[in-house]
């Protein structure tokens, strides 16, 4: 048995329903190394990040935490064995001090005392961070600090723990270049210290200047772990994408008209867009690319109204059309598939035949009162058309599997009739079988109009539906391609661009 | 585990599914029809309904703000104000009555758009805490503390004339049921309402105009409560400035038990409607058995936390077979 050996984790299986998210992975984490996980979006590496911070349950599989044999049910046993996770997605208070969040999870540890020292506690969140080189007040609250600072903060709050595995969710997603060599610099200490840690990151540049080692995720499979220094970019980006190219997506061509139908110029938004241009054209699937963070669903919350602090003009059919709110631009006619159907999209708890007719309702109305036999005909109308399965439309929609309640949402926009589709991610979470219907009904209402802006990080799903791609991230435009102008690997190249110039 | 196996339990048994106050105000009307003399008359049914009305027309109002995700403390306030205001400028400043029954419900829109406008930008609970603490401080101001009694006929007639056999007063709350089912039901303002309260978010991001559908709830709410301040001055004969003690929480309460989420999203009109049925159910009893009023406040808390601890447990079980 390795001393080193940390982490050990044989045959590791999980599915949910359907979908395959991990199939025998094998995986090794040694003590003090930093270990990246990479792999494009659904290749597996976050639900294995869940397993072993005790978020997801496996299915079937070992894993060896220090030689011995654990069950991680719960984020609580995964920390009794000093495996600790930042999450992406930061778990702070920003109200309280920065002291507060540093011993959030252990106030009174080693401590026989019913109150809190406050001064000794200030006091020793102040060696930490001038151990860290970080130079902030502990007692001013952490929400008055920078993202990069907070990230930091919660990186030592888990640090203080006494961790031996720390997992780092995407740290760098919301960092600037200088931020991210902080953060690096602080790593490297922990590792000094014999922490390992796990980094998760889209940036290839960033997981070749931290990792001693990295592993490779596709198709919920690893497909490989190297030295870092013995594997280059190029060869990173291959084992990503895989040789043979599967389900390629195929649609009958359709013609795009040459009528710009909407224009952005010279958008600006702090920390988004510097001087934004493009066009989209009639009948065209245009798809706005880009890692997590660069920008995309600020983009589609700027044309809906929903976010109204930018700079800029937009032009609908040659008319400005910078809108105050979704209602103006449903008036309009540009229609808006938000990115999370669960926070942004559906009321759950309300009936299916009202989550697909909410925009609409002042057209069903028979003197004030709304019509059931119009709500249904139209209701019925598009379900044929997306075929979605229910039997029973005033049941709660959150009845309906994820496809389906996709399914409505995505009715929901084109029930408007729009010129201008906005569809943010719009086949996450949702199976296989019923994205390729979601292709295939887009494809179609493009080629009956309708010109459809696609939101996506996924390169697959990009290069399939769109007809013209533009890669967006550091607040520019990275690229503009169209369709066959560009492969897989070169589009996540582009993607995961690193913060040079 | 323990608690899993609790909960398999009862998931055999559909009776749960039955627990709500439909059934829970059955068992007692029908309990108390056997064992209080004098509950089951013709004459006490006329008086349940004549109790019965201002409950009812608060709880419709109120529900259509829970649903929405908000929540109105200030009624017993404004309906306490505006039954001082109107009854001092009757009786005392001679306004012609006429012009009161108007001013009534205006000055109790008045209101609810003072609190709608705020509530756009800040918790409806705060806003509404400080309305309801400068109303009832405005209504002892009115009459120095004092109440103002007997009132002309024409105002007693809003609520006394005899319509089929019983007071005008208990048609007010059923048409008002009516409306308000229809209205939360099958117009387009209904069911906005439903979806702010059920996801603000995805409100805002199908053009649902969330801020004008809170200031109408506000402001119909501010009407409810001024049409049931007129209300209460013709059943009563009276405005007393500290009249309604207590009874935003307990509309709240016929809300709640009537099956309304707290969190808004999710509720019914008529469960509403039954809700405050029930609680006046509880008074007249307790009145007719001569047991002090705070044994209702006992039972009718206790209901309460019974319904929702049911719902919750409904909820879990409906989550355990989604699975």
């Amino acid at each position: 048995m390795d001393n080193n050996l940390c982490i050990k984790v044989n045959n590791l299986r999980k599915s949910f329903g359907p979908t395959k998210a991990l199939t025998d992975v094998d995986f090794e984490l040694y003590k003090g190394e930093v270990h990246s996980v990479v792999g494009a979006n659904g290749a597996g590496k976050s639900t294995f990040i869940k397993i072993l911070s005790g978020e997801v349950q496996k299915d079937i599989g070992d894993i060896y935490v220090f030689g011995k044999k654990v069950e991680l049910r719960n984020p609580a046993i995964a920390r009794e064995l000093n495996i600790y996770t930042v999450h992406q997605e930061l778990r702070v208070v920003p109200q309280l001090s920065v002291t507060e969040n540093i011993f959030l999870n252990n106030f009174h540890k080693n401590e026989k005392r019913i109150l809190i020292d406050w001064g000794d506690l200030d006091k020793r969140a102040e060696k930490y961070l001038k151990n860290w080189e970080l130079h902030i007040d502990p007692r001013k609250p952490l929400g008055s600090y920078t993202l990069a600072v907070q990230q930091i903060i919660e990186i030592l709050k888990n640090y203080i723990m006494d961790p031996k595995i720390l997992i780092l969710d995407e740290p760098t997603s919301s960092l600037d270049s200088d931020e991210v060599k902080f953060l690096f610099k602080v790593i490297n200490r922990l590792k000094e210290a014999g922490v390992s840690v796990i980094f998760i990151s889209h940036i290839l540049e960033e997981v070749f200047e931290i990792s001693d080692r990295i592993t490779i995720f596709r198709d919920s499979k690893n497909v490989g772990t190297f030295d870092s220094k013995k594997i280059d970019e190029a060869e990173l980006v291959r084992l990503m994408v895989g040789e043979g190219v599967k389900d390629v997506l195929t649609f009958e061509d359709k013609k795009i008209s040459d009528k710009i139908v909407f224009r952005i110029r010279g958008l600006q938004k702090k920390g988004f867009f510097k001087d934004f241009d493009f066009k989209l054209y009639e009948n065209e699937i245009l798809g706005i690319v880009g890692v997590r963070g660069a920008g995309k669903s600020e983009l589609a919350r700027i044309i809906t109204g929903l976010d109204k602090n930018y700079k800029g003009d937009i032009f609908l059919n040659g008319t400005k059309a910078n809108v105050h709110s979704v209602r103006e631009a449903i008036k309009l006619g540009i229609a808006y598939i938000p990115e999370d159907r669960k926070v942004q999209g559906l009321f759950l708890e309300l009936p299916i035949i009202d989550n697909f007719t909410m925009t609409i309702l002042d057209r069903l109305k028979k003197v004030g009162i709304i019509s059931d036999n119009k709500r249904l005909d139209i209701f019925n109308k598009y379900k044929k058309l997306l075929n979605i399965v229910v039997q029973n439309p005033s049941k709660k929609v959150e009845s309906l599997s994820g496809g389906n309640q996709q399914k409505i949402l995505v009715g929901r926009g084109l029930v408007i009739q729009p010129k201008v589709l906005l569809a943010d991610e719009p086949t996450r979470g949702i199976d296989v079988g019923t994205k390729k219907e979601l292709y295939k009904i887009l494809h179609k209402i493009a080629k009956e109009g309708t010109s459809i802006i696609y939101f996506t990080d996924e390169a697959d799903e990009a290069l399939g539906v769109c007809d013209r791609i533009i890669i967006i991230g550091q607040e520019k435009i990275l690229g503009e391609y169209k369709k066959n102008e560009l492969d897989k690997k070169e589009l996540l190249l582009k993607m995961t661009e690193g913060g040079g110039e | 585990m323990n608690k899993t196996g609790f909960l398999n339990k009862l998931k055999g048994t559909s009776w749960v599914n039955y627990i709500n106050i439909f059934t829970i105000f059955i068992v007692f009307a029908i309990l108390f029809s056997i064992f209080v003399p004098r509950f089951f008359t013709i004459a006490n049914l006329d008086n349940f309904f004549r109790q019965a009305t201002i409950m009812i027309l608060l709880s419709i109002g109120m529900t259509l703000l829970l649903l929405s995700g908000n929540f109105d403390l200030s009624v017993e306030g404004q309906v306490a104000m505006i039954a001082m205001l109107v009854a001092r400028l009757i009786n005392m400043e001679g306004l012609p009555v006429g012009w009161g029954i108007l001013l009534a419900p205006i000055i109790g829109m008045a209101i609810g758009l003072f609190n709608g406008v705020l509530c756009t930008k800040i918790p409806s609970f705060i806003i509404t805490l400080g309305t309801l603490v400068m109303t009832r401080g405005a209504s002892l101001l009115i009459n120095r503390n004092r109440p103002i009694v007997g009132f002309p006929d024409s105002l007693l007639a809003i609520t006394r004339t005899q319509f089929l056999g019983t007071q005008i007063l208990v048609f007010y709350a059923l048409l008002a049921g009516a409306i308000a089912i229809l209205v939360s039901k099958k117009t387009t303002f209904g069911r906005q309402v439903f979806a702010i309260g059920g996801n603000r978010e995805a409100a805002r991001s199908s053009g649902i105009p969330i801020n004008k559908n809170i200031v109408v709830l506000f402001t119909l709410m501010g009407f409810l409560c001024g049409f049931s301040s007129l209300l209460l001055m013709g059943r009563v004969n009276a405005a007393h400035p500290l009249a309604m003690e207590g009874a935003s929480l307990e509309v709240v309460t016929a809300v709640i038990i009537g099956g309304t989420s707290l969190y808004g999203g999710m509720g019914t009109v008529f469960g509403s409607i039954i809700g405050a049925g029930f609680i006046t159910m509880l008074t007249i009893v307790f009145n007719l058995l001569g047991v002090p009023s705070a044994w209702k406040q006992v039972i009718l808390g206790f209901v309460l936390i019974l319904v929702v601890l049911f719902d919750y447990i409904k909820k879990r079980l409906q989550e355990r077979s989604l699975q």
